[in-house]
């Protein structure tokens, strides 16, 4: 039947399209096979600088070719990775996160394929405890002579048998000088006597935030008492009409632009804020604020353990710790690198009020993160309603 | 057309669509105009610039970022594209034991919450991985592990879900006489398929294609959970940066892509309007007017 | 349906078996491994260990007395699915007119042109564009300074429960456009004229024939919008801040700061049997076989 000839469709509708699509997949098998030689073949272990470099690279014999690298986002000047390529010839590859709870869950499924990580105090006892942390050999470390003692031997490692501290800092209350009439020297701009309803934020963390309310109230910020947690909730449930947001990623551009005008902050976000915009100026609040400090930890099953240390190691010269706090606005534990910094970074640093003086760290107390339900419970309380 | 609507109901409609398209380009607009904005905080306009652009050139993380996000779409794409098209040919033509279940099955994907998926797949893949590890006995620096192939893999499991539901939907107003006619005039069943079902289907495929494509460029939550070194596709890498300030370096990256889709899609409706023309001309050359069934395929996916 | 001969089986089979199985090992298995781990304990750090509890449950179901205002498992999931429904409701409002627009183009060239159009913006990375509409919304943003200029005072937009509708809306509208433009496409216009004919008003031909003549596309488009809406994760974390918490955020803070595993599993599945119960209650046998 004439009708069911015509029936016949024609596939010259689909064959241009059916070859565009074969092609492409072609091309990009083909272009990622090539893609995946490259990396691998690599530049060989040696250091291209001379005998002088070998010190900074440790044993070109045992070195490694790539290293993973899991960091906070932002937080290294990424001219630091390509100087250790340059000069000790690994290729680091660096994956970020934004919270330790992310890194923790990443290396405790196992397998992460990382072999250094960057937790904060806390996730650093949580990594030794769950023993997914490596001893360190410090014989590969040398540098870590030059390591200030007050920030060694913390709660979490007392003997540094696995980490080393990386950067430390505050967290405390930033705020917009021009904002305010007088420099704002209490919790309570944030909490009940807040002005600036819908131009304020807290951070988005359980322990900090609880925590600041509870020093408000004037206990510590690691009290666990269910007594103090409910006058927390309280407390923050009243204030929660005026907080603009629970945020911890958003607010230093929020600081930078105007925005909000005051916020619960880390010292050095204030800093970074500060870059875009002069007026930001940071406080640790009478009532009290906290000191934490983020560290080098090699995970027990890294990849390439020697590699990782070499690195820590390559950090810890004072020329690449300069490199790394002029970016972070963190401050440095390697007493090396104190003379090196910048005016800039000092001005930043002092002017903006994030600097910690012996009466700053009346004020400061360790961060501890003990019984995270109980934070967790009344964060809960507050964010849920 | 049929009966001729008020001009007032016409104009209520075009306004309104008018509405829906203003409110669509609104963000891509201030997306792709402050790519060109000369300042780092996304505050206000300050001055017109192309220095992101070149800056990408620079930008190793946005780069590897974007190649894994294209690599992965494309790839997961592919495969979900043959897989849930045979799924949904399968539930669609033929009765079989346990196709009840079979359907709800493909129903898991879109229903399950992201972040339950992304952290089950984590406690999944990390028992598989290390099982396999120790089965083949690799060590620490050789072992397998989550990486851009882990994510590969996922993207394809709800890819295939969504194909399948999308094809499904153009299967079945098919009419099977064709495809019996087709088999009665002694074609085998490969044949029927690419000759008789494909094309008419096309366009179901295509829109599936497309949605899978576009949902695996976008993924974020699963992906976040299931990749690993060098893994990081365009929106991990993107959350990542966030914390310090929204560089206008990623609306740069965002608008080459919007650009490089746009021109890709024109391009296979290009493909398909030119096959469409020849098409129509060659039977208008033929001596008896053309089949109604084949005009369907014209219209729109 | 066509007649099942032997040789198809082993057809049938192969076809099913590749795509059936990925999504079986992605999402069946994983399942039970979250089923089991609701009824385990948690793992300082996240994880769980191999301890058999009912913990997870008793709160899920009794509460907890120390986050002593927190009926708050409730709250956020009745958020969650009133926001999805709200998304769903406005979805089809704006999605219609725009279906029924495409579909009376004249030529296939601009009717796919159109549906061309609808897609492109979401070829933009979903979180930039949700940052373009942060920034729209801001304080300091567009929207206000307009505001201002008019004479009208500064508005917090963003962090409300309009923000994440806002959000929502944005991101299922796609969902919604096009199973209804292909059910609108395939609406046979002589039915249409017919009612007219006889005598109905057009409002009348619209509600009582053209609407149940797109019933299935309305319910694809209205099923697929609130599930991918009550689920969302981005959109309530970056246009909420924190105060327009979502399912998504309450599993995200239990897997992630809170560290339970079990508590967060038990919410997910929780969740998930609630979704899939009301869509069985909402959407109905008949218009489930036709979907299905």
């Amino acid at each position: 039947m004439p009708r069911m000839q015509r029936a016949t469709p024609d596939d010259r509708h689909t064959r241009p399209l059916a070859r565009l699509i074969a092609g492409l997949a072609g091309l990009m098998l083909l272009a990622a096979a090539c893609g995946e030689e490259a990396t691998t073949d690599g530049t060989a272990g040696t250091p291209t600088d001379g005998g002088a470099a070998v010190g900074r690279c440790g044993d070109p014999e045992r070195l490694g070719e790539a290293l993973n690298f899991y960091n906070w986002a932002d937080y290294i000047d990424e001219a630091v990775l390509e100087k250790f390529e340059k000069e000790c010839g690994v290729r680091v590859t660096m994956d970020t996160y934004t919270s330790n709870e992310e890194m923790i869950a990443k290396v405790q499924a196992g397998n992460s394929g990382y072999s250094l990580v960057i937790p904060t105090d806390y996730a650093v006892e949580i990594l030794i405890e769950q023993e997914l942390a490596r001893p360190l050999d410090k014989e590969n470390i040398p540098n870590a002579a030059n390591l200030d003692p007050k920030q060694l031997g913390l709660y979490y490692d007392p003997d540094n048998t696995y980490s080393f501290p990386y950067q430390y800092s505050t967290t405390g209350l930033a705020y917009n000088e021009t904002a305010f009439a007088e420099p704002p020297t209490s919790w309570a701009v944030l909490f009940d006597q807040n002005e600036h309803c819908g131009e304020s934020s807290l951070l988005d963390d359980q322990y900090e935030t609880v925590g600041a309310s509870l020093a408000y109230l004037g206990h510590s910020w690691n009290e666990t008492s269910d007594a103090a947690h409910e006058e927390a909730i309280d407390l923050l449930l009243e204030a929660k009409d005026c907080i603009s947001a629970f945020d911890s990623a958003n607010f230093i551009g929020n600081l930078a632009s105007g925005e909000v005008v005051v916020a619960e902050a880390w010292g050095f976000a204030a800093g970074i804020a500060r870059l875009d915009n002069p007026d930001v100026r940071y406080v640790i609040p009478d009532e009290g604020g906290i000191l934490w400090q983020d560290n080098f930890v090699v995970p027990v099953d890294a990849p390439d353990p020697y590699t990782a240390e070499v690195f820590i190691n390559y950090m810890l010269e004072p020329d690449i710790g300069a490199l790394i706090t002029e970016y972070t606005f963190g401050f440095t534990p390697n007493l090396k690198v104190e003379p090196l910094l910048s005016d800039d970074y000092h001005g930043i640093i002092t002017d903006g009020g994030i600097f910690i003086d012996d009466e700053v760290r009346e004020r400061l107390e360790p961060s501890i993160r003990a019984d995270t339900k109980r934070y967790a419970d009344t964060y809960k309380a507050v964010t849920a309603g | 057309m049929s009966a001729a609507p008020s001009l007032r109901a016409r104009l209520s409609l075009g306004g309104a669509s008018a509405f829906v398209f203003a409110f669509l380009y609104l963000p891509v607009a201030v997306l792709v105009i402050f790519s060109f904005n000369d300042a780092r905080t996304g505050g206000s306009w300050v001055g017109f610039t192309t220095r992101w652009y070149l800056a990408l050139a620079e930008n190793e993380g946005v780069r590897s970022a974007t190649w894994n996000s294209l690599y992965v779409a494309v790839i997961s794409t592919l495969v979900a594209v043959v897989l849930g098209t045979m799924l949904s040919l399968a539930v669609d033509r033929h009765l079989f034991r346990g196709r009840g279940v079979v359907q709800q099955v493909l129903y898991l994907p879109v229903i399950t919450p992201e972040i339950v998926t992304g952290v089950s797949l984590l406690a999944f893949f990390s028992l598989v991985l290390q099982g396999l590890n120790e089965l083949l006995g690799l060590d620490v620096s050789e072992a397998l592990r989550l990486g851009r192939p882990t994510v590969v893999i996922a993207h394809i499991g709800f890819n295939v879900a969504f194909v399948a539901l999308v094809v499904r939907a153009s299967l079945r107003n098919l009419d099977p006489a064709m495809e019996e006619a087709s088999r009665d005039l002694g074609a085998s069943a490969w044949v029927t398929f690419w000759r008789v079902t494909l094309p008419s289907i096309m366009p179901g495929v295509l829109g599936g294609a497309l949605l899978a494509f576009t949902l695996s460029l976008d993924d974020f939550v699963i992906t976040f959970f299931v990749t690993g070194p060098g893994g990081a596709t365009l929106p991990i890498e993107i959350y990542g940066q966030l914390r310090r300030t929204i560089s206008p370096e990623i609306n740069a990256i965002s608008s080459l892509l919007l650009a490089a889709s746009t021109v890709a899609l024109l391009s296979a409706l290009g493909v398909q309007a030119a096959a469409g023309r020849r098409r129509r001309a060659r039977l208008r050359a033929q001596p008896q007017a053309g089949a109604l069934p084949l005009q369907r395929e014209e219209t729109a996916m | 349906m066509s007649v099942v001969q032997r040789e198809t089986r082993r057809r049938v089979r192969i076809l099913l078996l590749p795509g059936t199985a990925w999504i079986s090992l992605l999402y069946v298995v994983p399942a039970l491994l979250i089923l089991a781990y609701s009824f385990l304990t948690p793992r300082i750090g996240g994880g769980v260990e191999w301890d058999p509890s009912l913990d997870a449950y008793r709160e899920l179901l009794a509460g907890n007395a120390r986050a002593s205002y927190y009926n708050g498992y409730v709250t956020v999931l009745v958020r969650s699915v009133v926001l999805a429904a709200a998304t769903t409701a406005i979805c089809l409002g704006l999605a219609l007119p725009l279906a029924m627009f495409i579909s009376r183009r004249r030529s296939a060239i601009a009717k796919n042109a159109l549906l061309v159009a609808v897609m492109i913006p979401f070829w933009t990375s979903l979180l930039v564009r949700t940052y373009a509409m942060r920034y729209l919304l801001a304080n300091t943003g567009p929207l206000n300074e307009f505001l201002e200029n008019l004479g009208y005072e500064r508005q917090a937009f963003l962090n409300t429960r309009f923000a994440v509708l806002l959000g929502l809306v944005y991101t299922a509208l796609p969902f919604m456009v096009l199973p209804l433009y292909a059910s609108v496409e395939r609406v046979d216009g002589r039915l249409l004229e017919a009612g007219r004919d006889l005598g109905a008003s057009a409002r009348k031909v619209f509600l009582t024939v053209f609407i149940p003549l797109i019933r299935a596309g309305i319910t694809v488009g209205c099923v697929m919008v609130f599930v991918i809406s009550v689920s969302q994760f981005l959109v309530p974390t970056l246009l909420g801040g924190g105060k327009v918490n979502m399912v998504a955020n309450l599993l995200e803070q239990e897997f992630g700061e809170a560290f339970n595993w079990p508590l967060g599993a038990a919410i997910a599945l929780f969740f998930s049997a609630l979704t899939l119960f009301s869509l069985w209650l909402v959407v109905g046998r008949r218009e489930q076989e036709e979907f299905l």
